[in-house]
């Protein structure tokens, strides 16, 4: 995964400065899944993509995590670009609270939130198979 | 006066929610221990709340363990602390359980469960599907992927069932059914409501796997206890011991259809008939003339068969070999009984 805004400015392009603020004004996108710490979450996929693209996966492979928290950053998008990701993940025992958000920070804002209010709770041996929507924001 | 007693003993486990597996193999073996001797004052095993009715000919039971720290949606270190209520006969108990079980996540005093699941293989991460591929090539794919997901989740519960222990010290007091008011004088002017308190209790147990398909259990108890309320009664020192051990001898259902069994991907539950056999013993310390039932000491062996069909229909046929020895002529007679163990809910952990 490309987590760098600025791997594609050339050096050696006259536009240099030009390229450097483009990426600056880019809005940056992250899918954020925060649960209960120490509960066992099996990410099987996350993947996105902008509207009538195609699929383009936050994670190369699935990730086994306990920490409560995992970022993923999607990537820098013009403002208005609507964004679709469709992610599954796996409890590994009984998962109190767990919510994912689609997260703009420039300026910081949550652009979508799932469940919309409170959190959801998994049972083991669920599974959380969802597709989230998003318009990216001026 | 020595007896030997042939009793049989039927029990019935209902789950109406699908355990946890971090509880699972803590409660396989620790259901077993005390079935009789000290089934007043035993933690049981790791669920949120379990309710247990029991019926016999001479006693009955009535209990509720909780765990109520498994109501914090957040790691603590409590998470497998327990209290007991239970009412056998007249008798009220009531009891905290300190325990650690090292398949609970939530637990903050292992990090076990954390490095199984970090070892788990990771594949690559499923893909949606391609604008080129037609539905029944995508879910060929899916199927597969699943089928790889499902095998890798039993290997993770197969590891976490190896080595799998717990254990719990607890204490538990005893209250007889008057508590309070007016003292009450018998015909040779003794109180016969003297005392409230009928026992203090202290317990400890461990449970362990091997794998999923082997599991002991050892444990100790320590009472000193009351026969009644009256006032010329003195306190007697209980020691007991129990052990059990279970094997899971017959699987209901090929070991390689398993995969395709919900149940067992999901909480590795396995339809299976377990042998096991449990021992209980106490003896007694004190005045003779104060012990409970006049024993001096009772054995007892129970082989049993735990029936797991689903896992809303589980049960336990046993046969109780009993020896013990009194001082007097009081006896316990014995019979059938019928025991039913609901566990009601199963929630963070």
């Amino acid at each position: 995964m490309n987590n760098s805004f600025f791997l594609n400015v050339d050096l050696d392009s006259t536009k240099f400065n030009d390229d450097i603020n483009d990426v600056l004004n880019k809005k940056r996108l992250y899918f954020i899944v925060k649960w209960t710490q120490r509960g066992p979450i099996k990410f099987h996929k996350v993947n996105w993509k902008v509207k009538d693209g195609d699929w383009n996966a936050a994670i190369p492979t699935t990730i086994n995590s306990t920490s409560g928290n995992i970022e993923l950053l999607l990537g820098s998008f013009d403002a208005g670009t609507s964004i679709t990701v469709s992610f599954r993940l796996e409890a590994f025992a009984q998962i109190p609270q767990i919510v994912a958000m689609i997260v703009q920070d420039n300026p910081g804002k949550i652009l979508q939130r799932t469940p919309f209010s409170g959190f959801k709770n998994l049972a083991n041996g669920d599974y959380w198979d969802e597709t989230a929507d998003a318009d990216v924001l001026v | 006066m020595k007896r030997y007693l042939l009793i049989l003993c039927l029990t019935l486990n209902l789950s109406s929610f699908a355990q946890d597996p971090s509880a699972t193999f803590s409660t396989m073996s620790g259901n077993a221990p005390k079935p009789e001797l000290f089934d007043d004052i035993s933690f049981g095993g790791f669920d949120l709340v379990t309710a247990n009715f029991k019926y016999s000919k001479d006693n009955t039971l009535q209990k509720v363990i909780l765990s109520p720290f498994k109501l914090i949606p957040s790691a603590n270190y409590a998470s497998d602390v327990r209290l007991n209520f239970s009412q056998k006969d007249k008798i009220s108990t009531f009891g905290v359980g300190f325990g650690f079980d090292n398949c609970n996540p939530f637990n903050k005093l292992s990090n076990r469960v954390d490095r199984k699941f970090k070892k788990m293989p990771q594949r690559p991460a499923q893909r949606n599907q391609n604008v080129n591929e037609t539905n029944a090539q995508y879910k060929a794919y899916l199927d597969a992927f699943n089928q790889q997901a499902n095998q890798d989740r039993v290997d993770y519960f197969k590891s976490l069932a190896e080595n799998a222990f717990s254990f719990t010290v607890g204490y538990n007091i005893s209250l007889f059914d008057i508590i309070g008011g007016d003292k009450v004088t018998d015909a040779s002017g003794l109180v016969t409501n003297k005392y409230v308190t009928n026992a203090h209790s202290f317990s400890a147990d461990l449970n362990y796997s091997v794998n999923e398909d082997l599991m002991f259990s050892v444990g100790a108890a320590y009472q000193r206890k009351r026969k009644s309320a009256a006032e010329d009664q003195k306190i007697v020192e209980y020691i007991g011991y129990n052990s059990s051990f279970s094997w899971r001898a017959f699987y209901l259902q090929n070991r390689a259809n398993l995969l395709n069994n919900t149940e067992y991907v999901k909480n590795f539950f396995i339809p299976s008939i377990l042998v096991g056999v449990s021992f209980e013993s106490i003896n007694a310390n004190g005045d003779k003339l104060f012990y409970e039932d006049g024993y001096k000491y009772k054995n007892i062996w129970m082989p049993y068969l735990d029936f797991k069909i689903t896992p809303t229909n589980q049960f336990r046929i046993g046969i109780p070999i009993q020896k013990y020895d009194t001082v007097n002529e009081h006896q316990t007679g014995l019979g059938p009984f019928l025991q039913y163990n609901l566990t009601l809910a199963n929630k963070a952990g």
